[in-house]
């Protein structure tokens, strides 16, 4: 790896060959067009399968919007049920419907992909880089997520729609008490989105770290790639328990496997304790990046930098990792022990903390500088307004003693709005009203703007603010009616009528999108706000003109001509040196320009596959095996076409601007494939580390489903066979790795054996359990010993087709030890696998035999 | 004077402030969960136990706040332009708040009693 | 942004409403419990109001105050003053008080003076269970207590996870299946305090609320002895025929009167329904009419609960049940 000469700044135009200035020209033209020719997006309805950051971006905020105004319309009809006691506007199965999908819509079809799709269509531009580093990866979570969501959706026009609550507490949600398909239609459907997050998760990590403009160093980032790198990582490490909750919970209910029911030894709050470890980071997994963009918002608007820069890094770090250490608070009222409801409540106060440190960063910035009052400060206004009355509740309900009145009323929701609208909502829509200008061919209105606020924010308090009276006055969440002596109605009907005025702003909004807003990739109203980081620079197809080389925070404000240089190609990558699509990868603390990243263009691949595993989990979801299995394979076939085109042939170095050299190909734990492939092994880590939770867990509360001292297990031999098979598998790979480079037969060879060791070692695995008449649906320990090889399935198996991959690249060339990337990513999975493997046996083997 | 680039690890090393924080919390409620559940351990041990946990997070966390300040602090020999971990200390600071507030229950609860009015 | 004087108004017309909760209403505590619950309350919202204007007037300086305030605020140093200093302190303090009165009411759950209730939580009932000599007492929906008397609630439930509250008395504590909760609680004077389930528990969980009644300890004690006794025999004629209905229909199957062969128990142990407040699972008052409603009808007063509709009786029978039931003193 070449460092580039200490001064990064490649403004001067001899740096290049000495040519003439018409000459220069000419080929700055070639250029120019070289890279719109590479990056244009396919036309008409083909734009399905584009996959440039900008397109997917627009579809992905544009999905986000139309689930916000459908779980937004289920919100004004519970409030008009709502506004008269005894109202038999709704029956009580249909609200209770809607209630749990305007709850489970909002959080997960509206909330993370919301944020996530700002992240997509603001960061590549934000952070200098001509993509994202998997631009397939991105078009696939989309379109998942797209169809999955409109199909979720769906349900409640059959009556099948969940309506166990959005956080789904069995056993009110097991077979029996929740009989019908409604509770699967979220467990396979909501499922299978998480993974479309996690996705989104890991391009948006190796993007933030990876592809940042040479010179932007950790400390020159902007603040919204500091939010959306913490969400990201705590995506990676909070979705996993739910994903594991929800696996569980459909074993239960499809095949009876007893993990929550506490007559066969499983227990209900096990579920509570998955779902509120996710639960609880997913809030603040909403806010931060919310948080990062009125950081953002708050500089350009009063126009000075942001003041306490370093604060404000440090406040969300300290939000990313607190905020896990809170979800015991959902659950003050269990009878868990108050020590350690004390110290969730201890957890709850330090995250207040880094919000109070942001919130006073925001009033010390607008007072340094000079507030421009326009649409995007008056939403940031009332952001700071609600966000931090919701704070304070917040604090108010940390408070042990004081839950236990306020748990489970309306004061909660009157708490979880006011965070959730004030601190993502609000900030939602700054955000478009501000970057509108960067991403369509005119800015939106600002008449209509204001309206839409002060609809908005009347409205929203109107609607909310009673409800931490009706709370307090003994109204209880998720009631579809109250009887009238309570004296609750006239509080009611108030909240009501504010909802209907949010909901008016909120259609103010609409108008103005519709009449104002022309989303394009390449034509842009410009910097109306002077702002002074690079997504403001004039856009492109294929984002900057050339690369800047950053030297501040606000590279717009403190590096004068930076724009104008950018534009005529001065600094790097101003061509494509390869051909194709391409961005700059460099080091992750100080951006020092590593290598050249080579990009995929447009493709079906993504689309496909998406639709076909919506389709899978759906099908399977009314239980049409058959044609869902056949849908998954066509899946895996459609991932397997778009992943046979990743790794191309390496082509030594190539000159990426500014005098720099890089190669560009790269493999090894440099490559962000690599990199990929790590997220996705903590991702898998976490979900274990869940599963080893609940088998403890499940031991503390049910000691008796334990094979008792004396009980007949599975021979030890079998547990040290399947170990042995682990390791020898570990140790193919090694061989498989060191083979690559002289004998690619042997190399193959040695991958075959690796794989067949892991399928052998599982198959041990489970055959001794059945052989002992063990069988998953008899206990909840049962259920577990049997889920431990379930999970060990889920990694294996991807294993199998990824060797399957590896075996065909190598017949056909695409493999060597030069281009070795697909099998890196083999090789760290099946070291991932026998480490898993190998707890796995620890604890199902050695765990029973180690108390008895 | 050229720096020597940094690696993620020194990132994440850069994190022990939280990570510290989070090993404390983790262990405290480990701790008190087992105790209270079968057999169960005595009261007073669960409090010398989350006692020296305490003791012992405070302790790395003030040995790495006074590293963090002397690589990163404003005191420091390094130059501003290399100061990428500059969040350290702040963030060790906060954390150090963390571990007291989780170490109140330690000294005022009893160790099993029910979580109810 | 909000003009302060409107502020100030709306704040004072909720403090006013506040001071109006009534039953069911944290903020009208029954006993020491649920006191010390609303102190706090009161002492949260105290200091997130002030916080509130705090901050609201930090944003309305910054954004166009006097220069000299506004240079004070944009400093790094009221930022860590203002954001970390301040909280930190005034969390510290707060923390510790909280957690300060978790310690609990010094009930002690095998405190011999305790009265022990047993209540199991049902979609969308509640089964309640006195011990009296050493014999189990049951009824429903209705829970009488003695005043100044320490009560243990024990809890659990036989379906669903549900959750008691009633708020006049003190902070709730959910049933849950498999497992065992406690509450402690104490009234401090006799009155009717309405509870109702605070965790979602499908159906008509809306509907699933209670009454618990304070008594003076004497008229307690004698209001048990009556539960104790088995049922009463019918007085009337009409009341007879309610009987042999109520026997031939299979009622027994699924309700319990004691001292009768009615002994199912799925449903809520009617051997005293007539001395409570509410019928049909506590959502109609006690009325002979309301009886006869809830056995014709009682999916339409309380969906989707397990008691399906009784269309079978004439008018002339289904008054003859309405009184036996009404009977059952």
């Amino acid at each position: 790896m070449q460092l580039p000469p200490i001064s990064l700044g490649c403004n001067s135009p001899m740096t290049d060959m000495v040519t003439s200035p018409a000459d220069d020209d000419t080929r700055r033209d070639a250029e120019r067009k070289q890279l719109g020719r590479i990056w244009a997006p396919p036309s008409g309805w083909r734009i399905i399968s584009a996959v440039n950051n900008t397109i997917v971006g627009y579809f992905y905020i544009g999905a986000a919007f139309l689930f916000f105004l459908l779980a937004g319309i289920l919100a004004l009809l519970m409030r008009t049920q709502l506004a008269v006691p005894s109202n038999t506007l709704l029956s009580p199965d249909t609200y209770n419907q809607i209630f749990t999908m305007h709850g489970t819509v909002m959080m997960f079809l509206f909330a993370v992909p919301a944020v996530e799709a700002m992240g997509i269509l603001l960061l590549p531009q934000m952070l200098g880089a001509r993509d994202l580093p998997f631009p397939r990866l991105g078009a696939f979570a989309f379109w998942a997520y797209f169809i999955g969501g409109l199909v979720f959706f769906g349900t409640l026009f059959f009556e099948l729609a969940p309506s166990g609550g959005w956080f789904m507490y069995p056993p009110l949600t097991s077979t029996r008490f929740s009989p019908g398909i409604g509770a699967d239609f979220w467990l396979l459907g909501i499922g299978f989105i998480e993974i479309s997050a996690i996705a989104g998760a890991i391009e948006i990590i190796v993007g933030v770290l990876r592809t940042r403009a040479p010179g932007m160093t950790l400390g020159r980032m902007p603040m919204f790639a500091w939010t959306m790198l913490i969400f990201a990582t705590m995506i990676v490490f909070a979705f996993p328990a739910v994903i594991l909750a929800t696996i569980m919970l459909e074993l239960e209910r499809a095949f009876g496997w007893p993990f929550f029911i506490a007559e066969k030894g499983g227990d209900a709050l096990l579920w509570q304790h998955l779902f509120w470890f996710f639960g609880h980071p997913e809030v603040y997994i909403i806010f931060l990046p919310a948080a990062g963009m009125v950081s953002m918002i708050v500089a350009t608007m009063a126009r000075t930098p942001l003041v306490a820069h370093n604060l404000i890094v440090v406040a969300l770090i300290a939000t990313g990792f607190f905020s896990f250490g809170l979800w015991v608070h959902h659950m003050f009222t269990t009878g868990i022990p108050v020590m350690s409801l004390s110290f969730f409540s201890a957890a709850s106060m330090a995250v207040a903390i880094p919000s109070g440190i942001q919130v006073f960063a925001w009033i010390a910035t607008i007072a340094s500088g000079r507030l421009q009052l326009a649409t995007p400060a008056l939403f940031i206004l009332g952001f700071l307004f609600i966000f931090t009355l919701g704070g304070l509740t917040g604090v108010m309900v940390a408070m042990v003693p004081f839950d236990w009145q306020a748990h489970d009323t309306y004061f909660v929701v009157a708490h979880l709005h006011y965070v959730l609208v004030g601190g993502m909502v609000f900030p939602l829509f700054a955000a478009i009203y501000y970057w509108a200008p960067a991403l369509s061919r005119t800015p939106l209105s600002e008449t209509l703007g204001r309206w839409s606020f002060c609809l908005m924010f009347l409205g929203f308090n109107v609607a909310f603010l009673p409800m931490h009276l009706l709370g307090l006055w003994g109204m209880p969440r998720r009631v579809y009616t109250y009887p009238a002596e309570m004296g609750w109605q006239t509080l009611n009907l108030v909240a009501t009528a504010g909802a209907f005025t949010l909901a008016a702003g909120v259609a103010v909004f609409l108008v103005d999108l519709i009449r104002n807003l022309r989303p394009s990739v390449s034509e842009h109203a410009g910097n109306v706000w002077s702002a002074g980081t690079l997504e403001w620079m004039p856009g492109h197809v294929f984002g900057p003109r050339s690369i800047p080389g950053v030297e501040s925070r606000y590279p717009l404000w403190h590096q004068a001509n930076l724009q104008q240089e950018s534009e005529t190609g001065r600094h790097y990558l101003p061509s494509a040196p390869t051909g194709g699509r391409e961005t700059i990868v460099t080091s992750p603390i100080e951006a020092l320009p590593q290598y050249l990243l080579r990009l995929p263009g447009p493709g079906w691949s993504p689309f496909l596959a998406a639709a076909f595993t919506a389709a899978f989990f759906m099908l399977l979801t009314v239980k049409w095996v058959t044609v869902a299995t056949a849908c998954g394979l066509l899946a895996i076939a459609f991932i397997l076409i778009w992943t046979w085109s990743n790794d191309p042939e390496p082509v030594g170095e190539v000159d990426i601007g500014c005098g720099v050299a890089a190669p560009a190909y790269m493999s090894g734990p440099a490559s962000p494939a690599w990199w990929a492939t790590v997220i996705v092994m903590l991702v898998a880590g976490s979900l274990y580390l869940s599963f080893v939770f609940s088998y403890l867990y499940l031991w503390t509360v049910a000691p008796k489903s334990w094979p008792a001292a004396g009980a007949p297990l599975v021979p030890i031999a079998n547990a040290w066979g399947a170990a042995a098979l682990l390791v020898a598998a570990g140790g193919a790979m090694l061989a498989a790795n060191t083979a690559l480079a002289f004998n690619r037969a042997g190399c193959a060879v040695l991958v075959c054996a690796s794989a067949a060791a892991l399928v052998l070692a599982l198959g041990l695995e489970v055959s001794g359990h059945l052989a002992t008449g063990l069988r998953p649906e008899a206990s909840g320990y049962a259920a577990l010993v049997y889920l431990a090889s379930a999970l060990q399935l889920e990694v294996v198996a991807a294993i199998v087709v990824i060797a399957l991959v590896v075996l065909a690249r190598l017949a056909c060339g695409r493999l060597s030890h030069a281009r070795r990337v697909t099998f890196e990513t083999l090789a760290l999975l099946t070291y991932y696998a026998v480490g898993q493997g190998l707890l796995g046996l620890l604890l199902v083997h050695g765990f029973p035999r180690g108390i008895g | 004077m050229k720096a020597r680039p940094r690696s993620m690890l020194e990132f994440i090393m850069a994190l022990n402030g939280p990570i510290v924080w989070a090993a404390h919390f983790f262990f405290l409620y480990l701790a008190d969960a087992l105790a209270c559940s079968g057999p169960g351990l005595a009261s007073e041990t669960i409090r010398w136990i989350g006692a020296t946990a305490t003791v012992v997070a405070l302790a790395l966390t003030f040995l790495s706040l006074r590293i963090a300040r002397a690589t990163c602090g404003r005191g420091s020999r390094t130059a501003e332009a290399e100061q990428h971990f500059s969040f350290a200390p702040p963030l060790i600071v906060l954390s150090m708040v963390a571990i007291l507030w989780t170490s109140i229950p330690l000294l005022v609860l009893p160790t099993c009693a029910p979580g109810s009015v | 942004m909000i003009p302060r004087g409107r502020l100030a108004s709306i704040c004072l017309a909720l403090i006013t409403l506040a001071a109006c909760g009534g039953r069911q209403s944290a903020l009208n505590p029954q006993g020491p419990e649920a006191l010390r619950l609303t102190q706090l309350g009161w002492l949260l919202f105290a200091l997130g109001a002030g916080i509130l204007v705090l901050v609201v007037l930090a944003t309305a300086v910054a954004v166009r105050g006097p220069d000299r305030l506004r240079t004070l605020l944009a400093s790094a140093r009221t930022v860590i003053w203002a954001g970390v200093v301040f909280p930190v302190t005034t969390l510290t303090l707060l923390l510790g008080y909280g957690i300060w009165l978790t310690r609990g009411g010094g009930i002690a759950l095998d405190d011999p003076a305790a009265l022990r209730v047993t209540v199991v939580g049902e979609q969308w009932w509640w089964r309640v269970v006195y011990q009296h000599r050493g014999t189990a007492v049951a009824t429903a929906n209705e829970i009488r207590i003695p005043v100044g008397r320490p009560l243990l609630f024990v809890l659990t439930s036989a379906d669903v996870i549900h959750s008691f509250w009633v708020p006049n008395l003190g902070g709730k504590v959910d049933m849950i299946p498999g497992r065992t909760t406690h509450l402690r609680l104490r009234a401090d004077q006799p009155g009717v305090f309405r509870g109702q389930c605070a965790e979602y528990c499908g159906g008509s969980h809306a509907l699933m609320a209670l009454e618990v009644i304070s008594l003076s300890e004497p008229e307690f004690e004698s209001w048990l002895e009556d539960q104790a006794r088995p049922a009463a025999e019918p007085a009337t004629t009409e009341a007879r025929r309610g009987q042999e209905l109520f026997v031939a229909a299979g009622c027994g199957g699924c309700h319990t009167v004691r001292g009768t062969p009615a002994t199912g128990t799925v449903g809520p142990d009617l051997t005293h329904l007539g001395s409570r407040r509410s019928v049909g699972l506590d959502t109609l008052p006690m009325t002979e009419a309301n009886i006869r409603r809830f056995i014709r009808d009682g999916q339409h007063v309380k969906p989707g609960n397990p008691m399906p509709p009784f269309r079978i009786f004439s008018q002339a029978d289904l008054g003859a049940i309405a009184a036996y039931l009404a009977g059952l003193q």
